[in-house]
């Protein structure tokens, strides 16, 4: 047995630190989030050029073809630092879907060539599942794909799509058909005729969302993931995987507060002693490491299970998700209480932490959602519940 | 990062494999396979070889373990001998104390018993009050201990006295190996919450103690003390790390009103399938909210499991674990009390007062009534965060005013 990471991740994580370092000090992804990208596409040529946008994309697809585990090191390093980049909603969420759509039918030209670019940081995308109704659920998934003769044909809004108004390429979750499982995985080029986009108001300015308006987008049917009449099959595994970045993510996060409350505590002092030796203070510090370490455990586990393309994927992934996400909230309100009043001012960095973790939070589902999920992947479904 | 077996991994688990199955017979009795176990050394592997182990590294320790609970083989002697005992004599000790007492411990021959907590010193262990003094070769001691568990079955004490209270209370202490039998002890069975006695008073009154079974230097007992304690939490909490185990066979018709800790330590391991059997026949499965509880216990039973995997491979590398054990007991207290709740939760009035015959009811029933004192031996779990704090996080001690004085003109409880 050995759960820990090999030399080789090892030297990855040491380089993504040392290079998140030196590029992304809060000042710049403070500056990096008033802009319309929201990161620097500088920046993102470079980190595709250390391989990072291609670490687990197989070979086949022009990727490095490493590992998960690979990929949730450095997540846990750009979590860290609030790394501004379209790093989770291309690598994390369309690359995936287009590595397990891969699985299901092969891809076509288009889609491959989408899935090589990702890799090759050419080009940025992203996922498009929930609409008004906010849900990861069957019934909300609305925006209609009409086929007409070669294509299909979209009309409907998606929201809160992670930097949807700036990716080269939509994966977008619509519904063909009229039952629930009629659901259909597409390519759509973000300048499609038909596609208005909008930067949305976003409590998180350091990860951008975006609301998506079709009408009458044309897509030819070559643009379909996957199986084009039960998305499900690749949509399912792509949520569980983005789940498993998304706890990695979180994890960095969670640790960066941890650090940062510890260390205030010791320094700040209070009727003649250091706060960090009140008993108040130090249970909520203890219960912190509690929660954070648990949340490590299940983040890298969850990589091992991603990696190796175990059963136990539906269950673990949403499992790493609730519980990292509400390590990171724990740990991010804690940090600005542990602060006191300077914790509570737009100077100190404490809430770009709470409004990332905020929306770590509720992204790609909530904790009930993720709970519900980890019973369903367990086998424990509803009595008398479909499927 | 892989969690199957390396090569030489999967070697060992052949070699104990075919060991288990050369020396292991089904329905063999405890006695006998007590015997076998200290024979080998496998009753504590990680001992020197010259103290009835086997010097084994910590991956053979976990396989043998992982080996053992596969064919439902029990465990080597548990409680306070071979976990925390025979770890202190082994580091502390003199050559006599090993050769006299590890072997019967090993097999299981000879009970001990932790004479550690008295009424005025808990928490506070640093307080205690019981006097040994010296005359000539002998000590004598008087004073009360309390909550001692299983001090009516025990031959053997770790005994912790006070030679001198005119030093600081930490410095005052002094450790020593007390014969359950002399004359002057007395045991007075307490009734706990749950009806049964399983803890006693322990009352002593001018016990004499050869001064060879003084265990460490005159007023090193604080210090001797800790390789017990540490040894103690390092225990409790790996019970919690094997994390879900639905390979351990515990039967429910073990379960019954009596059923001790130990027994329900092994439901616990079972308990996520055992807890979603329950919600399914109680008709709660459908309930939101009794799903979401579900989730969370069970990501609880899952995170200590992983964790448990980072322990066992720094363990494996020759390193000593790190942060993530240090929060192992605390974590196990607060699972078990998240299963007993739910339980209860799930089976609403059911659990008030289950019938003989419905054995996951019962469980129900009797986790409820055990589950309050998980969070209080061995270091209540406010004394696991302040440890937690201070030791793992380097947080500053609270400013005290006992710890410099001479004992005897200190504030005390009791
Ligand atoms: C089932 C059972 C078996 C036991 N078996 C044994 C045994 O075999 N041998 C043995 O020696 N002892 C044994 N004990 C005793 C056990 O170790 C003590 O009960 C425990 O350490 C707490 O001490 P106390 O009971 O004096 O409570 P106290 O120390 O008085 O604690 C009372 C409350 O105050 C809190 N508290 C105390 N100090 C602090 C502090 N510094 N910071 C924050 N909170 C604090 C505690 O957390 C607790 O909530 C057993 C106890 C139980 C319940």
């Amino acid at each position: 047995m050995d759960f820990a990471f090999n030399d080789e991740q090892r030297e990855i994580q040491e380089s993504a630190k040392r290079l998140i370092a030196e590029t992304a000090s809060l000042d710049q992804v403070v500056a990096l989030s008033g802009s319309e990208l929201g990161y620097d596409p500088e920046a993102y040529k470079h980190i595709a050029e250390l391989g990072w946008t291609g670490m687990h994309v197989p070979e086949e697809f022009g990727g490095v073809g490493l590992t998960y585990v690979e990929l949730i090191v450095v997540l846990e390093q750009m979590g860290g630092s609030l790394y501004p980049s379209p790093f989770f909603a291309s690598v994390c969420l369309a690359a995936n879907a287009l590595i397990e759509g891969s699985k299901i039918a092969p891809l076509s030209d288009d889609n491959a060539a989408l899935l090589a670019a990702i890799a090759a940081g050419e080009k940025t995308a992203t996922l498009a599942y929930t609409e008004p109704g906010g849900k990861y659920i069957p019934p909300d998934v609305k925006l209609a794909a009409r086929r007409d003769g070669d294509d299909y044909v979209l009309n409907g809004t998606k929201n809160y799509v992670i930097d949807g108004h700036t990716a080269d390429a939509i994966v977008t979750v619509a519904r063909f058909g009229e039952a629930d499982g009629e659901i259909v995985l597409l390519n759509v080029p973000g300048d499609a005729p038909g596609l208005t986009r909008t930067e949305a108001h976003a409590v998180d300015p350091t990860r951008k969302l975006a609301t998506l308006e079709f009408a009458d987008v044309r897509v030819p049917a070559s643009a379909a993931i996957g199986d084009p009449e039960f998305a499900w099959s690749t949509l399912n595994p792509t949520m569980q995987l983005g789940a498993v970045a998304l706890a990695a993510e979180s994890l960095g996060a969670a640790q960066h507060c941890f650090d940062t409350a510890l260390t205030y505590t010791k320094d700040r002092v209070q009727f003649g002693r250091p706060i960090a030796s009140f008993q108040a203070v130090k249970h909520i510090c203890a219960d912190l490491l509690m929660a954070v370490e648990g949340s490590r455990s299940a983040a890298y586990y969850a990589g091992w299970v991603a990696a190796e393309q175990r059963d136990e994927l539906p269950a673990i992934g949403p499992l790493a998700k609730a519980q990292v996400c509400e390590a990171f909230w724990e740990t991010a309100k804690a940090n600005i209480q542990l602060h006191g009043g300077i914790g509570f001012t737009y100077e100190h960095e404490a809430h770009y932490y709470y409004r990332r973790a905020t929306s770590s939070r509720v992204l790609l589902g909530d904790t009930s959602f993720n709970r519900e999920m980890l019973l369903q992947g367990l086998g424990v479904a509803p009595v008398g519940a479909p499927n | 990062m892989d969690l199957r077996d390396t090569p030489g991994e999967a070697k060992l688990r052949e070699e104990i494999r075919g060991w288990l199955e050369a020396n292991y017979e089904p329905g063999i009795s405890q006695s006998d396979w007590y015997k076998v176990l200290a024979e080998s050394g496998w009753a504590a592997p990680l001992w020197p070889e010259q103290y009835g182990g086997r010097g084994a590294s910590a991956s053979e320790a976990i396989i043998f373990n992982q080996e053992r609970q596969k064919i439902g083989a029990e465990p080597p002697p548990t409680g306070i001998g071979v976990p925390m005992a025979g770890p202190t004599i082994i580091a502390h000790g003199t050559e006599e104390q090993k050769e006299r007492f590890l072997g019967p411990m090993l097999r299981g021959e000879e009970v001990w018993c932790q004479l550690f907590s008295e009424p005025g010193a808990g928490s506070d262990l640093a307080a205690i009050q019981t006097r040994a003094e010296l005359k000539g070769d002998t000590w004598h001691v008087s004073g009360q201990k309390v909550w001692t568990t299983h001090a009516q079955l025990a031959r053997w004490g770790i005994l912790m006295a006070r030679h001198d209270p005119s030093l600081p209370k930490h410095a005052g202490i002094t450790y020593f190996i007390m014969d359950m039998q002399a004359e002057g002890v007395e045991i007075v069975p307490l009734k706990e919450m749950t009806g049964e006695a399983v803890f006693n008073e322990v009352f002593m009154d001018d016990v004499e103690i050869p001064d060879d079974l003084r265990v460490g230097a005159l007023g090193e007992g604080w210090k001797v003390s800790m390789t017990t304690l540490a040894n103690e939490r390092m225990a409790l909490g790996l019970g919690g790390l094997g994390g879900s185990d639905e390979d351990a066979e515990i039967k429910l018709e073990e379960a019954d009103a009596e059923s001790s800790l130990e027994t329900m330590g092994k439901f616990i391991r079972r308990g996520p399938r055992a807890l979603i059997e329950l919600a399914e026949r109680a008709g709660a499965i459908n309930d939101p909210l009794i799903r979401d509880e579900l989730a969370r216990v069970y990501t609880m039973y899952e995170v200590n499991r992983f964790t448990g995997y980072r322990i066992t491979t720094a363990l494996m590398k020759g390193r000593g674990p790190g942060v993530e054990a240090s929060t192992g007991k605390l974590s196990y207290n607060l699972l078990v009390r998240a299963v007993a709740d739910l339980m209860i939760r799930i089976a609403g009035v059911g659990a008030l007062g289950a019938p003989d015959d419905d054995k996951l009811l019962k469980v129900a029933e009797r986790l409820n009534l055990v589950v309050p004192a998980t969070s209080i031996y061995g270091g209540t779990d406010q004394i696991q965060r302040n440890i937690i704090s201070e030791r793992v996080l380097g947080m500053p001690k609270e400013p005290r005013t006992d710890a410099e004085q001479p004992f005897s003109e200190i504030k005390k409880g009791g």
